[in-house]
């Protein structure tokens, strides 16, 4: 007994505790069930979704060059309904969580509403954190979460057909940053993760899908580039020592090493990077890196003369427990990216500028000039704008705003022109001149019915303000979304923020 | 016939369920909680196999999500202050081991405080090296070393003193 009665025995013994044959079965078997219980989007989860950090030095040319663009198939024909009619169709979810959406008897589309979603995730003992609408897409993208030690999770719901697709998420923390198109979602990665202690540079995350019947089943790791005046933190919280800083062709290196006596510790630490805090000097265009807890063993004499075309001079000095570096930028140097490489034993540090925003690229769009008379813009009290983009839908209080650039009636048309602005399935409530920045516009208070494609009669609230250029119609779509008596007044708030071109 | 990613998790599990059930057992000694979180913990690897990088082995990727689901759950017993009231004898994979022997070296493993009983699953039952432990917990390689020397102090203190199964209330045994 004595025997066992010591450390290394009882590792012994405790590695012989194992399942049971029969539970091992019966395990698996539950599991299974869970998983072939899963909703159809989970179906998609199992192609493998493949991500692959781009380079991100080469990228900034690509992306300056490429303008993404909408102008050449100019909206004419407005959504077909919005979030705000699912309100109150009955609930299309099943006892088992599963929504109920196949309905073979004819093939008809089925809409599903926010409350079966919302009673999805409750089923799957899923929180729901946010959920978005995106009217142009007939979609909702719901940000979820299992557990709150792991990262969220990003479902893609299509509202028509109630298909619902998984993103992104775990173990990636991220937050929507555009939505492209219906086949391509664009999120902001922190840097962190879930499953492991690194915390890497921001990076996007490109979540795409062949077509609009196709799992978002690709998702590609890009570099995000940040104005020089945004801070950025990031790094692991190592103890290292910077030993190597050098230019390269469009930015700065920096090695780092183990602190002599423990590169033991240094070994398990070696694919991070210290701490590290990057931010702007007020007043210099200079840039300050500030590594924590980190010892400098950098010849300075090296460091004089380094310079590339972002970088007129480097620095680097010890304050307290930390290291930092000062580079102080040329004119050019208006975005910086970074990334840690962590392949080799020794981690690296890589910080890239460039003198352009780069554009994140619409894969389906070509690259045309913009015609300077869709150049609309609608400023929101809280600094986002939208312009006549499908991608860009904006919630503000009770009302969700987009913006398009139409054809102007025909003349025949006559007063009633404003009829064919507004679209198909449309009950026309009011309409009244408003006074807009730009001039006198019209305000059009109207129900619109959902197609019968939809197999419902529930009806949409919506406002358009049109106003008419000399060659195009500028619009203002505003579905309601909340209190109907308070959305008009927050629609007219809004106008003094909308800018349309001359002409 | 099984997608790819089922197929995949399928073949995790039948490598390392006992791996998992083991380091929840030992964590949480409590068997239905055990064994709760090897279905949870599959599942997760399938819901996570599309974005697993494989940056880890898929042993170390496996134990941590146990990890995060077992901390989860020790959390949640914190707060509704719950306590270890059941014992249930495990499956051992040599039937020659006294069971009661196997209970006292879970008790003792049980009396270690988080930090050390983590460290001494992960070193010496599972037998991560050093490196993959260091990941899972997300500690430099010197505090797995230094908590695991401590780890085996104490335990040896716990086996040694022989503090007895029946000393403690809360680990009455089922039969």
């Amino acid at each position: 007994m004595n025997s066992m009665r010591k450390p290394d025995d009882a590792s012994k013994t405790l590695s012989k505790i194992g399942l049971a044959p029969g539970k091992r079965v019966e395990l698996w078997d539950v599991i299974e069930r869970r998983i072939d219980a899963e909703p159809p989007t989970d179906a998609q989860q199992e192609t493998r979704t493949t991500f692959r950090r781009r380079s991100m030095w080469g990228q900034v040319g690509a992306a300056v060059a490429a303008v993404a663009i909408l102008a050449a198939s100019l909206p004419t024909v407005i959504h077909q309904g919005s979030s705000s009619e699912l309100n109150n169709t009955t609930s299309l979810v099943n006892p088992s969580g599963r929504p109920n959406l196949d309905n073979p008897s004819n093939g008809a589309a089925h809409r599903i509403t926010v409350d079966a979603i919302t009673q999805y995730y409750a089923n799957n003992h899923r929180q729901i954190l946010a959920m978005t609408s995106y009217p142009a897409y007939h979609a909702e993208i719901v940000e979820s979460n299992l557990d709150p030690t792991v990262a969220n999770d990003f479902d893609w719901w299509d509202m028509d057909t109630g298909k619902v697709e998984f993103l992104a998420g775990r173990p990636f923390y991220m937050s929507i940053d555009q939505v492209v198109s219906e086949n391509e979602v664009l999120f902001l990665a922190t840097g962190g993760n879930s499953e492991s202690p690194f915390v890497d540079f921001p990076y996007y995350i490109d979540a795409k899908r062949a077509d609009a019947n196709s799992p978002f089943a690709d998702a590609n790791l890009q570099a995000a580039y940040f104005p020089i005046e945004k801070s950025i933190a990031f790094g692991d919280g190592k103890v290292e020592v910077l030993s190597q800083l050098s230019v390269t062709s469009n930015g700065v290196t920096m090695g780092y090493s183990p602190i002599k006596g423990q590169e033991g510790s240094f070994a398990a630490d070696s694919t991070g990077a210290p701490k590290t805090t990057i931010s702007s000097i007020p007043g210099k265009n200079e840039l300050l890196i500030n590594l924590k807890n980190t010892t400098l063993h950098v010849n300075q004499t090296q460091l004089q003369g380094m310079k590339n075309v972002f970088v007129e001079s480097v620095a680097a000095q010890t304050s307290g427990s930390d290291v930092q570096v000062i580079l102080k930028l040329s004119k050019q140097a208006k975005f910086y990216t970074g990334s840690i490489d962590r392949q080799f034993s020794m981690p690296t540090m890589h910080l890239g500028f460039a003198n352009e925003a780069p554009i994140k690229l619409v894969d389906s769009g070509t690259s045309e000039q913009t015609n300077p008379l869709f150049n609309t813009i609608l400023t929101l009290p809280d600094g986002r704008t939208v312009t006549p983009n499908p991608n860009l839908v904006a919630r503000w209080q009770d009302v969700i705003v987009s913006l398009r650039v139409t054809s102007l009636p025909p003349a025949y048309a006559g007063a009633d022109g404003y009829i064919e602005i507004v679209g198909n399935h449309a009950v026309i409530l009011s309409h009244e001149n408003v006074s807009t920045p730009a001039g006198q516009a019209l305000l059009v208070h109207f129900q619109r019915t959902a197609p019968a494609a939809a197999q419902s009669n529930v009806a949409t609230d919506e406002y358009c303000v049109i106003f008419y250029g000399s060659e195009y119609a500028y619009v203002l779509d505003a579905d309601v979304n909340g209190n109907p008596r308070m959305a008009k007044s927050e629609l007219m708030q809004l106008l003094n923020q909308w800018e349309v071109p001359n002409g | 016939m099984e997608s790819d990613a089922k197929q995949a998790v399928h073949r995790l599990y039948e490598a390392y369920a006992d791996d998992v059930y083991r380091f929840a057992r030992l964590m949480l000694h409590n068997e239905n909680d055990a064994h709760d979180v090897v279905q949870e913990v599959f599942y997760r690897a399938l819901k996570g196999w599309p974005t697993f990088r494989h940056d880890a082995s898929e042993l170390t990727w496996l134990t941590s999500i146990t990890r995060n689901y077992i901390f989860d759950l020790i959390q949640k017993r914190r707060n509704s202050m719950q306590f270890l009231s059941t014992y249930t004898p495990p499956y051992l994979a040599d039937e020659q081991m006294d069971a009661e022997n196997v209970m006292m070296i879970e008790n003792a493993v049980a009396n270690l405080k988080e930090n050390y009983r983590q460290v001494f699953i992960l070193r010496h039952v599972q037998d991560l090296s050093v490196a993959d432990t260091a990941k899972i917990l997300g500690w430099s390689l010197g505090k797995v070393r230094i908590t695991d020397l401590r780890a085996l102090a104490k335990l040896r203190d716990e086996l040694a003193w022989g503090k007895e199964v029946h000393s403690h209330n809360e680990f009455n045994a089922q039969t």
